[in-house]
């Protein structure tokens, strides 16, 4: 042994599988270890997994080639080495001795390889790699006595570990391979360092000389057999435990593992139900969130499966109870359009940060709106005014927006693709730009739109189109009232309905026709939520739900920092004409059982709320001498009983159309934009 | 009609440039066209100062043939560049020119595009270093000037817009510029002004106001607003050797070599667009975030009145959106562009102060001692930009050299401009 570098690795690795055999124990020959927190990775992991293969993992990114040596002395080229196997590559040096660095990654990659031995998939197909980033002192001499050590080591360790195994089966097994790589020199290992993002600096003495110890913020990657980043392991995450359920989850996604039973179970439902499996609502209910009973009931991603549905059908007739969808004449609907204004809908790259579809305030499951949220919220968490309107039947508006700003589909898209507190895009150009340079968009515009690109008009054209054919009616009540089914409505609905065209007067503005209803006027009212949020007194706290039944009690002045304080005066804002504030376009109730929370800033979280607001004639003042003036003299207080409230929500109730299940079914079978792709 | 066109000398710096036009045709009608501000504002820091305003019926002007740019590119431009979807056709010039000048572009029918890219100011603004929109709100930055915009490929100081086609959508939308609530909004108020009626199906084979048509209607006048055939360029490219001073001459050759000039502002054998169309880091942003505000400002309030106002109330005043600056990264999110600004053009400089993204150096003389000095060092600053070592006579030369790049052009399109009638809510 004439190499001093070999040495501190025997140190190291000496150090390393004493630790792993005591999961607990603080190695007490490290003095200044003892002060320093030890990584989760020492230990056992202090918080439940979810089960391998009920959630996945993205690809991020492709893991970049490098020409390297490797123990032999032997130039190799990662993506030969990676390709056809799961890897783990961990960026190391040997004579590291900051116990929350390399040897973790040592110590992680020992326990992985024990544990993964255990199962003969990942015996086969994974492999661990430790790249040196100090070529200088790493030289292929010391990585093949490193690896050597390693090994023996190693079948020390196992026979120890795995008493009551047979052993003879275990030697036929294949192993977890371990491997050493390095650089030839600093030069060509700088490219390597920058493409797999290590911060590595030299420690300096002090004394000013350049020590022999880096700073080093430790990156472990997963890579695919596809040479994927599935992903990146900090040192709060690097725990042999997270590794090994995320290396069988990849491995369930392509059938080398088993799926365990109850998520295989589901995905059969999933899959043999098709278009019927699907789930209405948030992913998780939330339901009895305010008990400290509260068990989630949430679902595996792998359950967000869909089949795609003919959506276009809708144009040749439309469902019962709606009338033609009204097409613009220079944009007429065609499968290629819809196909991709889907696709652009759910794409997080026409966001700027490469995180932010359209679709994810518009989500499908939640009646294309978002339950969870009273306003909403775009990329980096920037709030906006007001609630996400749905887009069910948004092809029957002729205004959009709750301020009713703007007229057409077409020009609508832009607003969100380059609103600050939405998608954030810097320009049009920047959207036009982006999307002409994703691959997986050539020659789709051209194809939909006659040759030509996209643009500013074929753009709004593709998403308007998408939007336009999400038509849904022939619901309960369109059967009862247009199809002369008597039984379609319960007594009590239609009770609600004789309220809803009589003593409530809501027909008025939600209105509905001899042959059709379209439940709305397209026209735009004050009905006091607006004005009552600018004059109305909050309330010194607001109760908010941390946890399931843990309430806290927040103080104003807090809640407002994290609010957007701007003003918010409706269709004001747009014709500069004080007789318009708090004035906001009439909704559809068409599906509004499934658009939850209500009003323009989603300030009602239920259908009964809306009608109590209604029932007390909206907000004609502000409890002291402010009169909103501006109020539609159609809100009158009602003085409907609880009983006719109640009525009156049994008919919204019933105004869900028939076609929701489809719809997003054909939602979830449309792939999600993202910069995998 | 033959015009004769005077110059009042509003920039002293501007003097000797427009001397020529003086000496212009004598018959016909008087036009007196003023290049600058309405008030040149000389000596307003003295208690004896009198304004020099003139009435608004003096701006009058006569419309010229801008399509003859398109047809014959002043001396030291190339041809003028047009997308294949938008050929420059004069309908399209004169209708683009009208929506220029609409106040009715705006949200509450006050603000035109020519608010902030007024013509006699360079088709930017001398008074105000960062742009002010409906209602007094404060924008970011300093509006750039549009002469020849048609010859850029990144649009806006941090570069966010390709086409100039998209580019109109931003400042009429924005809520701190023209503040459109959107662009059905825009669309819808065109076509309910009567004086637009038949327009656009007229310049565009008979499509009405759209979203794309808008755009290429208003693209079509900025980007004939060209402006070449300078003093610079007819010594250089026409090899008059009088055309310029010996000392701006020997500005050239500063800005060719020690002074580094042309490495970023750059001049070819046949052309010069005094542009590489990239974005780079002067420093001029970091110092402005990073850096120590001052804590007063002294700002003059009435002519020789001065007062000192504390920095926090005028961060208070008009600011709408985010404050905060770091260019180029705000559009690639990428740590590596922070503080990164387009390169402009340098024709025309004379004529577009305030200078920088921010409009923070008022002079010449002030940008050419920034450079001088090496910007201010940061970590994504250019590697281009380092202390010049010029001599007081050298930085007198570069200033020099940097006043012969002026159109010889300039006057006629401000008359053009001025006879341009003025959109408003008033006008029958």
């Amino acid at each position: 042994m004439t190499f001093p570098g070999i040495k501190v690795g025997i140190i190291l690795l000496a150090f390393c599988s004493a630790l792993s055999h005591a999961e607990e124990v603080v190695p007490a020959s490290e003095r200044e270890v003892q002060v320093q927190l030890l990584a989760p990775g020492y230990g056992a992991l202090n918080f439940p997994l979810p089960k391998a293969g009920s959630y996945s993992l993205p690809a991020f990114g492709d893991a970049a080639d490098a020409r390297v040596l490797n123990a032999d002395g032997e130039y190799v080229n990662y993506h030969d080495i990676f390709k056809g196997k799961y890897t783990l590559l961990s960026f190391i040096y040997t004579r590291c001795t900051d116990v929350n660095g390399c040897p973790l990654s040592h110590l992680v990659f020992n326990r992985v390889q024990s544990e993964g031995n255990k199962i003969p998939a990942i015996a086969d197909n994974l492999q661990l790699i430790s790249m040196s980033f100090d070529p200088e002192n790493d030289t292929p001499e010391i990585l093949k006595a490193l690896s050597q050590e390693d090994h023996s080591a190693h079948e020390g360790h196992d026979m120890s570990g795995h008493e009551g195994h047979d052993m003879s089966a275990m030697a036929k097994k294949k192993e977890v391979a371990l491997m050493y790589l390095t650089a030839d020199s600093v030069e060509n290992l700088m490219p390597i360092v920058d493409d797999y993002d290590q911060t590595i600096q030299n420690q300096i003495n002090e004394d000013g000389t350049q020590s022999e110890n880096f700073s080093h913020i430790l990156r472990v990657y997963l890579i695919d057999p596809e040479l994927k980043i599935r992903n990146i392991y900090s040192v709060s995450f690097l725990h042999p435990d997270i590794i090994i359920n995320d290396v069988k989850t990849l491995m369930m996604a392509e059938g080398m593992i088993e799926l365990p039973s109850d998520i295989a179970a589901l995905a059969k439902t999933q899959a043999e139900a098709g278009a019927k499996g699907v789930r209405v609502g948030a992913s998780d209910s939330k339901e009895g969130y305010g008990t400290e009973g509260y068990e989630t009931n949430s679902r595996a991603i792998i359950a967000r499966k869909g089949v795609k549905a003919d959506l276009i059908r809708v144009l040749e007739t439309a469902p019962l109870g709606l009338p033609k969808v009204p097409v613009p004449e220079n944009n007429p609907v065609t499968e290629e359009k819809v196909d991709l204004g889907k696709k652009l809908f759910f794409d997080r790259r026409l966001s700027l940060n490469d995180t932010f579809s359209c679709a994810m305030c518009h989500i499908a499951e939640q009646g294309y709106t978002s339950h969870e949220m009273e306003r909403a919220v775009g990329v980096e968490g920037r709030e906006n005014r007001r609630n996400t309107p749905t887009l069910y039947n948004s092809a029957y508006l002729s205004r959009l927006f709750h301020d009713g700003r703007e007229i057409s589909l077409e020009n609508l898209v832009w607003d969100q693709l380059t609103g600050r507190n939405e998608m954030a895009m810097t320009s049009i150009g920047q959207v036009i730009d982006k999307i002409r340079g994703i691959e997986d968009y050539q020659g789709l515009f051209e194809k939909a739109f006659d040759g030509r690109e996209a643009d500013v008009l074929t753009i709004g054209q593709a998403l308007a189109s998408y939007q336009r054919v999400l038509v849904s009616g022939n619901s309960s009540f369109d059967r009862w009232y247009y199809g002369k089914e008597q039984a379609a409505i319960s007594e009590q609905a239609a009770r609600g309905f004789e309220l809803f065209k009589g003593k409530a007067n809501c027909i008025a503005c939600h209105s509905v026709e001899e042959d059709h209803a379209l439940f709305m006027d397209n026209k735009l009212h004050n009905t006091g939520i607006g004005f009552n949020v600018a004059y109305a007194k909050a309330p010194e706290t607001e109760r908010m739900n941390i946890a399931p039944g843990v309430y806290i009690d927040v103080k104003r002045s807090i809640v407002d920092k994290f609010k957007e304080t701007i003003g918010d005066l409706g269709y004001y804002e747009v014709t500069q004409d004080p007789d318009d504030r708090w004035k906001y376009r009439t909704p559809t109730l068409r599906n509004i059982a499934l658009t939850a929370p209500y009003m323009h800033n989603g300030s009602i979280p239920t259908l009964k709320d809306v009608v109590a607001i209604y029932n007390q004639g909206g907000y004609p003042d502000d409890g002291g001498i402010m009169k909103n003036v501006t109020q539609s003299p159609l809100i009158k207080p009602l003085n409907l009983t609880e009983q006719e409230a109640e009525d009156l929500v049994a008919f919204l109730k019933t105004l869900t159309g028939d076609n929701i299940e489809e719809v997003i079914s054909d939602a979830f079978s449309t792939p999600v934009g993202d910069t995998q792709h | 009609m033959r015009t004769r066109i005077l110059i009042s000398l509003a920039f002293v710096a501007t003097t000797s440039l427009f001397a020529s036009y003086a000496n212009a045709d004598n018959h016909g009608a008087d036009i007196v066209i003023r290049v600058g501000p309405g008030d040149s504002k000389v000596g307003y820091d003295t208690k004896d100062y009198k304004t020099d305003s003139r009435a608004i019926s003096a701006r009058v002007g006569e419309q010229t043939d801008l399509l003859k740019f398109v047809k014959n590119p002043p001396l030291g431009l190339p041809p003028i560049p047009q997308p294949e979807r938008n050929p420059i056709t004069d309908e399209k010039i004169q209708l683009g020119k009208k929506l220029f000048f609409d106040r009715r572009l705006s949200l509450n029918d006050t603000f035109s595009c020519a608010m902030c890219h007024i013509p006699e100011q360079g088709f930017t603004s001398h008074e105000v270093v960062k742009a002010v929109g409906v209602e007094g709100r404060s924008g970011r930055r300093n509006s750039p000037t549009i002469y020849n915009v048609a010859y850029l490929t990144r649009l806006f100081h941090d570069g966010r817009e390709s086409t100039l086609e998209n580019q109109v959508w931003s400042p009429l939308l924005d809520h701190r510029e023209m503040a459109m609530t959107s662009i059905g909004h825009v669309l819808g108020k065109i076509n309910s002004l009567k004086e637009y009626e038949g327009e656009f199906e007229r310049a565009f084979d008979g499509r009405p106001v759209d979203i794309e048509t808008l755009g290429q209607a208003l693209a079509s006048y900025q980007r004939v607003l060209v402006s070449g055939n300078s003093p610079f360029d007819r010594w250089y490219y026409a090899k008059e050797e009088k055309a310029i001073s010996v000392q701006a001459k020997n500005g050239f050759k500063l800005f060719m070599g020690k002074a580094h000039c042309a490495t970023c502002h750059v001049v070819r054998e046949d052309h010069a667009l005094f542009t590489d169309n990239a974005m780079h880091n002067t420093g001029i942003g970091y110092e402005r975030s990073m850096g120590k505000e001052p804590e007063a400002v002294r700002m003059p309030i009435a002519p020789g009145i001065f007062a000192m106002v504390k920095q926090s109330h005028l961060d208070e005043l008009g600011h709408t959106g985010p404050i905060g600056d770091l260019g180029f990264y705000e559009v690639t999110q990428d740590p590596d562009d922070r503080w990164k600004y387009r390169t402009p053009s340098l024709r025309n400089v004379a004529l577009t102060a305030p200078y920088m993204h921010d409009g923070s150096i008022l002079t010449l003389e002030g940008v050419v001692e920034f450079y001088n000095k090496g910007g201010i060092p940061n970590v994504t600053q250019s590697p281009l930009i380092r202390p010049l070592d010029l001599t007081s006579e050298e930085m007198n030369n570069l200033v020099a050299f940097l006043e012969t790049l002026t159109g010889d052009n300039v006057v006629e399109l401000i008359s053009d401009a001025y006879s341009t009638p003025v959109g408003d809510t008033v006008v029958e």
